[in-house]
């Protein structure tokens, strides 16, 4: 017949087990799903931190333009 | 990961049990085979599960490309199970009457919750940037 103490332990390890097992699935909490591109995936994870922390474009390091002729086009430019 | 988990296992976990290998070859040929129950029933196994958590724990804490909450579950879970199989041996090995048939299931069960702890942790632990 196992002890308190032998139950305790067990049941302690069994929850350390379930936390490893909650840190494992928390890894990949909101990480790009497989589909998005390699090249995409940045992007992706930028977008993220905007909305899910609901931050301004002030709160990121983006270079402003007070001329928006001096803004880098997109497209390549010249098309 | 599978990569990684598969060198942990054989690099970690099976290399953790030589010391047991060697033990068996060495009661063999000394005298008649030993039976399972004596080679672990004094808890050797416990160490090994904290041996092998606490490396877990190590390689958590070092990979900086891990989200911060994954880290601390999977470090935490393995603490727990470190610190709890650690308890228990020093139990074990302070009692001069210890039921060795008690002791042996429970140092199996911790070695088993220990390996799963350590790779969950070692798998949470890749990161995507080079891991």
């Amino acid at each position: 017949m196992m002890t308190g103490f032998e139950l305790l332990v067990l049941l302690g390890s069994l929850f350390g087990v379930g936390l490893s097992f909650l840190g494992w699935r928390l890894r990949s909490a909101g990480e790009p799903p497989r589909t998005i591109p390699a090249h995409a995936r940045q992007e992706y994870r930028t977008i993220r931190l905007i909305f899910d922390r609901d931050l301004d474009l002030e709160d990121l390091d983006v270079p402003a333009w007070e001329d928006e002729e001096q803004m880098p086009d997109p497209w390549g430019g010249g098309q | 990961m599978a990569a990684r988990l598969t060198r942990w296992a054989i690099f970690s976990v099976a290399v953790s049990l030589i010391p047991l290998i060697f033990s068996f070859i060495y009661l063999t040929t000394v005298g008649p085979t030993p039976a399972f129950f004596d080679l672990i029933s004094d808890g050797e196994l416990l160490l090994i599960s904290v041996a092998l958590t606490g490396a877990a724990i190590g390689e958590v804490i070092d990979k900086k490309t891990a989200r911060i909450k994954s880290r601390l579950a999977s470090g935490g879970g393995c603490f727990l199970v470190a610190s709890l199989s650690s308890s228990y041996f020093v139990v074990v090995s302070a009692q001069d009457d210890v039921r060795k048939e008690i002791v042996m299931g429970m140092s199996c069960a911790l070695l088993l919750l220990g390996v799963i702890s350590a790779g969950l942790a070692m798998a949470a632990s890749e990161g995507e940037e080079g891991g």
